[in-house]
């Protein structure tokens, strides 16, 4: 006899931390690191009420002691580690003692693995940045990419979760769901339910935080069939069943991390396309397209083609919306595709290391020709989305006045962090170090915002199937009106 | 067994790995110059109780400890296969160095989703390709650096190159009983434990310098074994950042090895030509659009 099917993975009614738990679960953000970042799920905290003071818990019947003892392994594990590698020594200044005293008595006393990574997740809370995450064994352990995928991306603008995306041949496309619809309710739910407890976001991180929650709420296992209540533009609402899919690209692994997927897109944009978006195909030359969902050198080798490829083009347009991050020298290799010079996008720096993040000119392409660096105009889509190595490529170039971001400020998400199995098989992602600009921008908590015109509105994703390229591309013709002018 | 701490070999990926992968490998090298001068050392103490030896003699009693000078000079080629492992972050991979005196080298890291990293010199060219960066010459400056730690002269001798040698006394490297050596080239300031009683090179710690930055590395070799005539330590570890790299060697053969296995990729062929043109090679000119979204 069949189960009945999950109603969803988030029931309205779930206690803040599970839910972002559950966010951590999610394959589309759980990959943020590696020097780039991942969003884990401790970061979301401070969008938050206060968490009460903790107090003394005593469990209804004492754990096991071999449990409590692992907890007390794993709790001290934790806390050791941030204690030695946490890149302030100080730990921002707080008391890291004091957080030993305040938390070691309620992970002891947890009586299961969740309410455990419960407490560690209040603790890592507490420092208030992103990198700091506990992943559960059963994902960092599993092969398979989690999370169905609906290829709809929301941020929250004025208090409303948009659509801002809908990925081609994506359920929701094929469905006719277009970017500017509101987002209503997801299996009767209100969306609100979720949005309002965040208040206003004061940083882009803690923005991220809210819609990684709404992602999750909306969220599901591939072949779950979630029904969602859409309000278009013109005030009708759409009631549409959507069939969540694996999610696109191939599964890749790594050490310890949770499975993700990883996909690249790469084309010339059409005239039909540039038409379509209001701008002028003569203007804007000839453009490549490139995007790719996660900084893993397992789709090093296609990037670099693709980059060979438009080595010929007039314009290059690399989108990095909702790309997470992944592996932070990675955005070295492919800055070099376009600085020809050895340039420092930034430098990390942790207790007793600088590592200064420099390009690596790719003067020749893999099968040894030498084509040179591209020197022609290169614009950024971006979005509250794109984190930590994604930030780093972003604002490095943009420092460098090498590249213009066009979208909604990044996710403000940039601590150089690694992995750390802990003793119960689950995964501390913890921050070693920061990254600054060249110029000493700081790009954790703040992230990349677009410098030319305003950030695309609400009214953008109504208008515009593609807001953020338009306005790419119309910068990309302004920059070769030299070249074109009689 | 004498583990550089090169850049070369150093991939600080997301990881921030530390490779100093180089490993037993490189000492084999016969330098390519003749040995620097020898730097001052501390002056012989009088034979006492408690009295230090020489760094000379320090050194000594490890090329001894190896097998002997003559021993790692007649031993020109050699290929090791072992592990790499990252356990903290559930990482482990194959790690595999082949080298022929005086100085072809070559490095193969591979990593499960990551991929595969080289990294080489052919006497004249030091290089690397790996999944993130890409293809890349190492500069005149690492290169010569490389060379110099490669070299077996290098392993016979440490204090070459240095400005000065010191022994500062007896201590304790992870419970074994060292004489503890500090060397000190330019500014770059290191320190290594010898045992005190079998010789060997027990440990180092050395702040590693590269065009990527600067970090502290404290290494440490172990489970000494005997291959063909050689004690080398087949376990290295690299610490670093909170996070501990673990080199495993699981054979060591000082068979004659193949000059073509060093040949240059072709992508370091082609990145010399670029570094001999003068100027550097322009970017592409844009052409009209042939292929459509």
């Amino acid at each position: 006899m069949d189960e009945p099917p999950p109603r969803r993975l988030m029931p309205c009614d779930t206690a803040r931390m599970r839910l972002f738990q559950l966010a951590s679960l999610s394959a589309t953000i759980a990959l943020h690191s590696l020097t780039g970042g991942c969003i884990g799920a401790s970061q979301v905290a401070p969008a938050l009420p206060a968490t009460p003071p903790p107090e003394p818990t005593q469990p209804d019947h004492p754990p096991e002691e071999s449990l409590a003892l692992m907890n007390a392994d794993v709790f001290d594990q934790v806390w050791v580690i941030i204690r030695d590698t946490h890149p302030d020594p100080t730990i921002n200044k707080g008391d890291w003692n004091d957080k030993r005293l305040q938390f070691r008595d309620r992970a002891i006393a947890a009586n299961s693995t969740d309410e455990l990574r419960n407490v560690l997740r209040d603790m890592l809370d507490t420092l208030g940045e992103s990198h700091f995450a506990i992943i559960p064994n059963s994902v960092s352990g599993s092969t398979e990419a989690h999370g169905g995928w609906s290829g709809i991306t929301i941020h929250v603008m004025g208090g409303e979760a948009i659509v801002t995306r809908v990925a081609p041949k994506s359920p929701a496309a094929a469905a006719g769901v277009r970017t500017g619809w509101r987002a209503l309710t997801a299996e009767g739910d209100s969306l609100d339910e979720i949005i309002k407890p965040f208040g206003t976001p004061r940083t882009a991180l803690e923005r991220l935080a809210r819609d990684r929650a709404i992602e999750a709420f909306m969220g599901g296992r591939p072949g779950m069939s979630p029904v969602y209540v859409f309000v278009d533009n013109d005030g009708r609402e759409h009631t549409i069943t959507l069939i969540l899919e694996d999610l696109p690209g191939e599964p890749v692994t790594f050490g310890n991390l949770p499975p993700f997927a990883a996909e690249i897109e790469h084309s010339w944009v059409s005239d039909e396309t540039i038409r379509a978006l209001g701008c002028d195909p003569s203007a804007t030359g000839r453009v490549g397209y490139l995007r790719f969902s996660i900084w893993m050198t397992a789709l090093s080798a296609a990037i670099d083609d693709a980059l060979t490829t438009f080595r010929t083009a007039d314009a290059i347009v690399i989108d990095l919306r909702g790309n997470p991050g992944g592996l932070g020298l990675m955005a070295t290799g492919v800055a070099g595709h376009f600085l020809a010079e050895t340039t420092s996008l930034g430098t990390m720096r942790g207790r007793d290391m600088k590592i200064d993040f420099r390009t690596n000119p790719r003067s020749v392409d893999r099968a040894g020709n030498v084509i040179g660096v591209f020197s022609g105009p290169l614009a950024l889509l971006i979005d509250g989305h794109s984190g930590s190595t994604s930030e780093i490529f972003a604002a490095g170039l943009l420092d460098l006045k090498r590249a213009q971001p066009f979208g909604q400020t990044s996710a403000g998400a940039a601590l150089p962090a690694t992995t750390h199995t802990l003793k119960n098989g689950d995964v501390l992602l913890h921050a070693i170090g920061d990254f600054k600009t060249p110029s000493g921008i700081l790009v954790e908590g703040v992230g990349v915002a677009q410098q030319i015109g305003t950030p695309p509105t609400p009214s953008d994703y109504t208008s515009s199937p593609d807001s953020e390229l338009r306005d790419a591309l119309k910068w990309i013709a302004q920059q070769r009106l030299p070249a074109t002018a009689p | 067994m004498r583990l550089t701490q090169s850049p070369l070999f150093i991939w600080t990926a997301t990881l921030v790995l530390a490779t100093s992968a180089s490993t037993a490998a490189a000492q084999t090298a016969k330098p390519t110059t003749a040995p620097a001068a020898t730097p001052t050392l501390a002056p012989a103490v009088a034979p006492a109780a408690d009295a230090l030896p020489s760094a000379s003699d320090i050194f000594a009693k490890a090329v001894a400890a190896a097998g002997g000078a003559d021993l790692i000079r007649m031993q020109t080629s050699r290929t090791q296969v072992g592990t790499i492992e990252m356990a903290a972050q559930s990482l482990k991979g194959t790690i595999t160095t082949k080298s022929v005196s005086p100085s072809l080298l070559l490095i193969e890291t591979e990593l499960p989703g990551f991929g595969k990293i080289r990294q080489g010199i052919n006497g004249t060219v030091g290089w690397g390709i790996d999944p993130m960066r890409g293809p890349s010459l190492m500069d005149g400056d690492e290169l010569t650096r490389v060379l110099r730690e490669s070299s077996i002269e290098s392993e016979l001798n440490p204090a070459l190159g240095c400005d000065s040698v010191e022994v500062v006394g007896r201590s304790d490297f992870r419970g074994t009983a060292c004489y503890k050596v500090q060397l000190k080239r330019g500014e770059n300031r290191s320190s290594r434990f010898y045992d005190l009683a079998a010789g060997h090179l027990v440990g180092s710690v050395e702040t590693v310098k590269s065009s990527m930055g600067e970090f502290e590395v404290t290494t440490s070799y172990s489970k000494f074994a005997l291959f063909s005539g050689r004690t080398l330590a087949t376990v290295q570890e690299n610490a670093m950042m909170g996070q501990t790299q673990k080199l495993t060697m699981n054979s060591v053969e000082f068979a004659p090895i193949d000059p073509t296995d060093f040949a240059l990729p072709a992508e370091i062929q082609a990145l010399v030509k670029v570094a001999a043109a003068a100027p550097a090679a322009p970017a592409a000119a844009p052409t009209q659009p042939t292929t459509k979204k």
